[in-house]
């Protein structure tokens, strides 16, 4: 079920949602999205985090990118994991806006040492905004299926 | 512990290889070709669909602008067209002014403009937009260039009814064919009275207004002429020229008949 919700995450986002949006930096991660709603409770997976990122940057062409932050949000999750009890969906958003935005900005930063593109932060935004209402629909789920 | 040590070093790695490009080295180079090859369609699909959805984004943001243009331009249209309609008023206004300013009559006369027309379509009188402030006077004859329209009937204070060609209470003295009549006014058709069975008066017989002290006024033609059932008289139709509610502006004739 993880896999297969895995290749359609990656379809949707290294395509439709790169043509909507314009550039891979402000796409919605509906993969962070995906692995952090699959690792919020129980263990936490880094092989799955690692193989989806890889995926991503191997259909993106940018190997390494999407992996090495895909490790670090699952990294960072499970510090807080560890140090907070994620079981309403206050908090479970709480955790995905701190894990999101390590990430993103990890990203961003990345992408910068290396190239320079301008950031837009409307489109950045509406990108956030986008991947917070899918964990708010699929939290409130997990959550309900976790209880 | 084993496990996060082993990923931290995959996430340095992939850090490393996000930074130098390791996909492009020469070792790594045909492991890389061959995944792409092998990911050839998915990544010809993912293309397309990028693609097409680009068009389609791209197509809805130019309707969006486009159709805001629309409705901008529509908006200028309308208020275009209605100064055009201003215009073409005032246009219609000045022309009928020209007209009247460059045959001037030789008597006195006030320059009036039409402000209401008879409300039964009959014509029967207009008022104008001068009155006794302006020295306007009952009898007063009214024309267009060199055509009679009417006589002012009644004169009030800023305004005054003059009665039209067309309205059957006006009584004038005409000229046609040489001879003098009476014109009645009427709708469609006003009429010569006693006209004698022995004058020649013709379709398309010429009748102008008679008076002495005026220049000479067109009041319409002969339409046709019937063999009346009377003895003496024949029964003239006259079609008079003025078309009262073509004129904007008439000239008084500060006179009476």
């Amino acid at each position: 079920m993880f896999y297969l919700l895995l290749a359609l995450v990656l379809f949707l986002q290294s395509s439709v949602l790169v043509g909507i949006f314009g550039s891979y930096l402000f796409v919605p991660d509906l993969l962070l999205a995906l692995l952090f709603l699959s690792n919020v409770g129980g263990p936490t997976n880094y092989a799955k985090g690692f193989i989806g990122g890889l995926l991503l940057d191997v259909l993106l062409d940018t190997l390494g990118w999407h992996a090495s932050g895909k490790l670090l949000a699952l990294y960072v999750l499970s510090f807080i994991k560890r140090k907070f009890f994620i079981e309403t969906l206050t908090s479970l958003m709480v955790a995905y806006l701190i894990v999101a935005l390590l990430e993103h900005a990890y990203r961003l930063l990345l992408f910068r040492s290396k190239f320079y593109y301008p950031l837009e932060p409307i489109p950045f935004l509406i990108g956030l905004l986008v991947e917070l209402a899918v964990v708010y629909y699929f939290g409130k789920k997990v959550l309900k299926n976790e209880t | 512990m084993k496990e996060r040590l082993f990923y931290f070093s995959l996430f340095l790695f992939s850090v490393f290889a996000y930074l130098f490009n390791l996909s492009s080295y020469p070792l790594l180079s045909p492991f890389a070709s061959l995944i792409n090859r092998l990911l050839m369609p998915v990544m010809e699909l993912k293309a397309q669909t990028t693609k097409k959805v680009q068009d389609l984004v791209n197509t809805y943001v130019f309707l969006v602008d486009t159709q805001k243009r629309n409705r901008k331009l529509l908006e200028e249209v309308s208020t275009l067209s209605l100064k055009v309609s201003e215009l073409e008023g005032c246009k219609r206004e000045l022309l009928q002014l020209k007209g009247l300013v460059e045959e001037p009559p030789t008597v006195e006369y006030t320059l009036a403009g039409v402000v209401a027309y008879d409300p039964s379509g009959r014509d029967e009188f207009m008022l104008l937009d001068k009155g006794k402030r302006d020295g306007l006077e009952e009898g007063f004859v009214v024309a267009h260039r060199n055509i009679f329209l009417g006589i002012v009937d009644q004169v009030y204070a800023g305004t005054s009814r003059v009665r039209t060609v067309w309205s059957d209470k006006l009584h004038v003295s005409a000229t046609a064919g040489g001879k003098n009549y009476i014109y009645r006014g009427g709708f469609p058709k006003g009429s010569l009275l006693h006209v004698a069975q022995e004058d020649e008066l013709k379709k398309g017989e010429k009748v102008f207004l008679r008076s002495l002290r005026l220049p000479p006024l067109e009041i319409g033609e002969v339409y046709e002429v019937y063999p009346s059932g009377e003895q003496f008289f024949k029964k003239v139709e006259v079609k008079p020229y003025g078309d009262v509610r073509r004129v904007d502006f008439v000239l008084v004739l500060r006179r009476r008949l």
